[in-house]
C-alpha cells in the first residue's frame, strides 16, 4: 500500500527529471526566502491526502491532493517566450498526459486535473499544477 | 556608475533629443537645484534634475523591484505658457518613445507635469517627474 510519502518521493523524482531541472525550494509554503539564478528553477510541493470509499464497495482508497509550483527565472527577461514557448511548453504538455502522474509507482490512477495557472512575477514565470491521485491500495 | 547616474545619463539623452536648443553640458542640464530667476542668458532653456529617490519593494523568489523617481525642472525665460507645454510634451514623447530608456530600466514614464509660474518674472519653470521602475 502506498503512502502519500511515497507519493512525496515519486514526485519529486519526476518534477526533478524535468527539461528545466529544479531544485526544491527551502519552504513549500514560503516564496520570498529563496532566490533563483538566472536560467534556472526551482519547486516548491505539496501533498495533502485523504480516505475515501470506493463507488461499488466498502474499502477505502487513500486519494492525495499533489500540488507543485515549477518557478524558473528568465535568462533573458526582455524574451520571456524564449521559456514560455519553448522548455515550458515541453514540461508543460508532459505534464499534462494522463501517464505523468499515473507512471508514477504510487499512484493507482488519476481522480481529477491536473489543473494549471501560470503567472509572472518580476523575472520568474512560475507554473502551478493541482491533481488529485488515488494511490496504490 | 552608479545606478541613478545612469539612469540620469539616459534621461538627459532623451531630454536633449527633445530640446535641440539646450545649452551643452552643466550649461543646459545640471543635477542638482539652484535658484532659476538666477540663470544667465547662455543657460537658458535649463533643466535641473534634482531629488532622486528610490523605493524597494520586495518580490517572491528572492526578488525586489526598484522604483526611482526624480524630479525635473525645466526653466526658461521669455516663453508663453503653451511654448513651455509644449517643451513638456516633446520630453513626454521622447520617453514614451524609449520606456525602457535604452534598456537601463524596465519602464520609464512621466507620472507628473505642472508649470510654475511667477508673477512679474520673465521665468517660467516645467515641472516633470519621472518615474522609472526595474525587477531585480
Amino acid at each position: 500500500m502506498a503512502t502519500t510519502s511515497d507519493l512525496i518521493a515519486d514526485l519529486k523524482a519526476a518534477i526533478e527529471a524535468l527539461s528545466a531541472a529544479p531544485t526544491r525550494m527551502s519552504s513549500d509554503f514560503r516564496f520570498d526566502l529563496d532566490t533563483v539564478a538566472a536560467g534556472a528553477a526551482k519547486y516548491a510541493l505539496r501533498v495533502s491526502a485523504q480516505s475515501r470509499l470506493y463507488d461499488d464497495s466498502n474499502a477505502t482508497k487513500t486519494v492525495a491532493q499533489a500540488n507543485f509550483i515549477v518557478a524558473h527565472r528568465l535568462a533573458t527577461p526582455s524574451n520571456e517566450r524564449a521559456y514560455t514557448e519553448g522548455a515550458m511548453q515541453t514540461d508543460l504538455t508532459a505534464i499534462s498526459a494522463p501517464s505523468w502522474f499515473r507512471n508514477l509507482n504510487s499512484v493507482a490512477e488519476v481522480v481529477a486535473g491536473p489543473d494549471f495557472e501560470i503567472d509572472r512575477v518580476g523575472h520568474v514565470i512560475a507554473y502551478e499544477v493541482t491533481a488529485s491521485v488515488a494511490l496504490v491500495p | 556608475m552608479s545606478d541613478w547616474g545612469s539612469i540620469l545619463t539616459q534621461i538627459e539623452t532623451e531630454i536633449r533629443q527633445a530640446m535641440t536648443d539646450l545649452p551643452a553640458g552643466e550649461l543646459g542640464f545640471e543635477r542638482g537645484l539652484r535658484i532659476g530667476q538666477d540663470l544667465t542668458t547662455e543657460e537658458l532653456p535649463h533643466v535641473f534634475a534634482h531629488d532622486p529617490e528610490e523605493r524597494v519593494t520586495e518580490l517572491d523568489y528572492g526578488q525586489r523591484r526598484v522604483e526611482f523617481s526624480v524630479q525635473l525642472d525645466v526653466w526658461v525665460r521669455g516663453e508663453t505658457q503653451e511654448q513651455l507645454a509644449s517643451r513638456l510634451d516633446a520630453i513626454r514623447n521622447e520617453i514614451d518613445g524609449n520606456r525602457t530608456l535604452g534598456g537601463t530600466v524596465d519602464k520609464a514614464f512621466i507620472s507628473s507635469r505642472g508649470i510654475r509660474e511667477f508673477p512679474g518674472r520673465l521665468e517660467r519653470a516645467g515641472v516633470l517627474i519621472v518615474q522609472t521602475e526595474k525587477d531585480l
